[in-house]
């Protein structure tokens, strides 16, 4: 690929991004930069890994939860493609000394440790500001900097707890269940995060200023939740267990259909798509009057939801989806990644993007969220061998000699 | 906080919004928040059809009042303009070379009709950075499939993994989606106009929800499901990977603990006054605890848990350091002292009451969001779009009255 053409498919090249992010939020927030085209730099540690270089590796099958194998993590790769790592340990002062000499090469500079943490390893803002006038620093924390509660610990299934959002998850009449299987609040976290810090460029592009950024996680959980906060304030209803239900809509909801855990989801928005429902199924029970119109469809829900999952649950969910949205309804299958892998739709938006990670090999990780038409980004790594970089900004950014790293290294200082 | 600011970073930027419902007004109302000049476009004669959706004061229908159309449209200007007459066509065309930003959620064939597509607009408004943000995306071979929130949740590899083990799939609640999608497409709006900086032209930068759910929110996963098995997908009221990660009952209601590092465990066990389980391999070992014998470990932690409530739970986590959350519902979100004291909260006017949506959750040291105004009444700015931006008499503008174009 030519140099022009590369930098034409990254909109983001040539900002770099000095990040301290680890575990969820805050990977998933720079690696969506690094997409972009910002030259991401991770700085890790040996002595203090990254979450998601624990756990079950890739290869082997020793428990990785003691660190044994923290570049062999399937979690990691995902979070973490396309960046940088360098190892430097922030206990040391000379660790510290080094990262204060990056800072000034750095555009942005994000964390998404406790409110605090940056400040008193020596990187707060005033620092960074000190040292490069127009750094933007993002701190995405749980609960923001200040607050009384800002030294709570987090992770995303509090987040949504604390936001209000975990007590609606459940079927209706039930306990809550409480749990999301995306860690909604990391990765919601992460997308208002990039928001910001593209705000805060195009800020700095105007008028030359940078900025601080203090990003609460669950203020940012709570910004989706417009709905039932304001349906609570006007009606006095508070969302519990709301399962599949919809305020307006019926039938609305996920139906069995034929195979092991196959499930189709199905959405009608008013009498014209009933219509094409009933057209399509084309029993007695689709023209009955208590089905009629939206109101007497959401008052007999329950037996309108058991009559369509007997027409459903013969049928393949694919079948049921094409059929449906063929005449009109909406309807889609319920899929794993596995459906996903076999989707053309998914094949087609380039989904899926295969990628080299040096240990490994091949490996199918996420695309990217947008389909820019002349600024697509690009998957060019997998997550980073740990310190795989300390030659590079260390010797080629920062012009230290190979003797000199390698002295860092034997000092732990690099490590 | 703030020095108040000067400029915001997107003023001057005009916002074309041709957007119904949730996820395209979200996104132009992001934008309008950091300063841009956003008009949405609407539909004679009745505009967009969120206005006459819920929730109203007190479930009184009024169009007027629909507190979500309130919210997702304050600090806009609304033009009503019939973009599928070649007049009102020709007045957009005017409006789009006008404008930095167009955002819209047509369904594909309209948006193909009026030449809203990456090749037509492409040609004819080269600057302009185009928004397109719908359940499926413009591509592909489901760019004409209905959709809704649900059925983006499902497709997108969300619904699968909430409910219980082999249950039926749960869908994220309300219109989680479409505000994801809206902040994705807020977030590609401000790509577009940087990377317009470097090439000089704008681009089409296509959102589609389902897609949001399939990269931002599941696509990490997709490696750990293919090395580690798809199955077991549903867990209930647990996550996946170590012990605890659950949500639970105390006396009063319902926690979240999430003690998957060992000193966190420890930590929790400290609490209940259970210390020695910790040098218990079978207590210790967190994976073989989610994986082997939950109800096992559940057992053993509730009967604790339901003689405390959910308050004196979480004073007890922030004591000794480990990550528990209250089960609150949105009542208490609305409640909460540390979101209030942040100054998280909006007030908005509702049928002369006053109710309070969620703020900006960044704060910018050096800038300072706009304060949501009033949304605009259907076609509140036609006059002054048609007759001071686009250059018409108001004769003309009493004719495309007349012939109900605008």
């Amino acid at each position: 690929m030519s140099g022009d053409v590369q930098v034409a498919a990254l909109p983001l090249q040539g900002y770099r991004v000095l990040d301290f992010c680890w575990v969820w939020a805050g990977p998933a927030m720079t690696h969506l930069l690094a997409d972009l085209g910002a030259e991401v730099i991770k700085v890790e540690s040996r002595s203090r890994l990254d979450g998601t270089r624990l756990g079950r590796p890739i290869i082997g099958d020793v428990s990785g939860d003691e660190g044994q194998a923290p570049e062999l993590q399937p979690l990691n790769h995902g979070l973490n493609r396309n960046k940088l790592s360098i190892t430097v340990n922030l206990s040391k002062d000379e660790g510290r000394d080094l990262i204060r000499r990056i800072v000034p090469l750095c555009d942005v500079v994000t964390d998404n440790f406790s409110a605090g943490v940056m400040r008193r390893n020596g990187l707060g803002y005033d620092t960074l500001k000190e040292i490069r006038d127009d750094v933007i620093a993002l701190s995405l924390s749980g609960a923001g900097q200040d607050g009384p509660l800002s030294d709570i610990l987090t992770l995303a299934p509090t987040v949504s707890t604390l936001a209000g959002l975990s007590y609606a998850i459940g079927y209706p009449g039930e306990d809550p269940l409480g749990r999301l299987m995306p860690p909604y609040g990391d990765t919601n976290g992460s997308l208002h995060g990039v928001f910001a810090i593209l705000l805060a460029l195009e800020h700095r592009e105007r008028t030359g200023e940078g900025q601080f950024i203090d990003l609460s996680q669950w203020e940012a959980a709570v910004c989706g939740l417009e709905e039932p906060l304001l349906d609570y304030q006007l009606n006095g209803r508070v969302a519990r267990s709301v399962g599949n239900a919809h305020a307006v809509m019926a039938p609305h909801g996920n139906y069995r259909c034929a195979g092991d855990d196959r499930w189709v989801a199905i959405a009608v928005a008013g009498d014209e798509e009933w219509r094409r429902l009933g057209a399509v199924i084309g029993e007695a029970w689709c023209a009955e009057d208590r089905f009629a119109d939206g109101y007497r469809r959401l008052a007999n829900r329950e037996e309108l939801d058991l009559l369509l999952e007997t027409w459903t649950s013969g049928q393949p969910p694919e079948e049921v989806a094409l059929l449906l949205q063929t005449a009109g309804v909406a309807a889609a299958t319920v899929m794993t990644i596995e459906d996903q892998f076999l989707d053309e739709h998914f094949r087609e938006r380039q989904m899926h993007v295969e990628v080299e990670h040096p240990l490994v090999g091949l490996e199918m990780l996420h695309g990217i969220p947008w389909r820019l038409s002349r600024t697509p980004g690009t998957i060019r790594t997998s997550g980073p061998l740990l310190g795989q970089h300390n030659d590079y900004v260390f010797g080629s950014l920062l012009g230290m000699t190979a003797e000199e790293i390698e002295r860092l290294v034997e000092a732990e200082v690099l490590a | 906080m703030a020095e108040t600011a000067r400029a915001l970073p997107l003023s001057g930027s005009r916002v074309v919004e041709l957007g119904t419902d949730l996820a395209a007004p979200y996104c132009a109302r992001l934008l309008a928040r950091f300063g841009a000049d956003v008009i949405k476009i609407e539909r004679p004669p009745l505009g967009d059809p969120l206005r006459r959706a819920g929730p109203f004061p007190d479930g009184r229908q009024d169009p007027e009042h629909g507190a979500l159309f309130l919210a997702l449209n304050a600090g806009k200007r609304s033009a009503t303009i019939d973009v599928t007459t070649p007049t009102g066509r020709g007045l957009l065309d005017e409006l789009l070379a006008k404008a930095d930003v167009l955002v819209e959620n047509l369904p594909a064939p309209e948006a193909d009709a009026i030449g809203l597509t990456e090749e037509t607009l492409g040609a004819r408004h080269p600057h302009l950075v185009h928004v397109p943000v719908t359940h499926y995306g413009r591509t592909g071979p489901y760019r004409e499939w209905r959709g809704a929130p649900l059925t983006a949740s499902a497709m997108g590899g969300v619904s699968v993994g909430i409910g219980r083990p082999g249950g039926r799939p749960l869908t994220m609640p309300f219109s989680l989606g479409a505000y994801q999608a809206g902040l994705a497409a807020a977030a590609g709006a401000v790509v577009g106009l940087l990377a317009r900086r470097r090439t000089g032209s704008g681009q089409t930068v296509d959102v589609a929800e389902m897609q949001v759910w399939g990269t931002v929110h599941t696509g990490a996963n997709i490696l750990t499901y293919l090395y580690l098995g798809v199955t077991g997908i549903r867990q209930g009221n647990r996550g996946i990977g170590l012990y605890p990660n659950e949500f639970l009952p105390c006396k009063d209601g319902f926690i979240c603990l999430t003690c998957t590092p060992l000193h966190h465990w420890i930590a929790f066990l400290d609490c209940m006054g259970q210390p020695e389980w910790a040098e218990n391999p079978r207590y210790r070992n967190r994976r073989a605890m989610l994986e082997e014998y939950p109800e096992e470990v559940d057992a053993l932690l509730v009967p604790w848990l339901r003689g405390h409530t959910r308050d004196e739970l979480f004073a007890m986590a922030r004591e000794k350091r480990f990550p528990l959350a209250p089960g609150m519902t949105v009542a208490d979100t609305l409640e909460n002292e540390h979101l209030h004291a942040r100054g998280f909260f909006d007030e908005l006017a509702v049928d002369g009451a006053s109710v309070r949506v969620p703020g900006v959750p960044s704060r910018f040291s050096g800038l300072e969001p706009e304060a949501p105004t009033a949304a605009p009444s259907l076609g509140a700015d036609t006059a002054s779009v048609v007759c001071e931006l686009l250059g018409r008499t108001p004769e003309t503008l009493t004719q495309l009255r007349r012939a109900e174009i605008v």
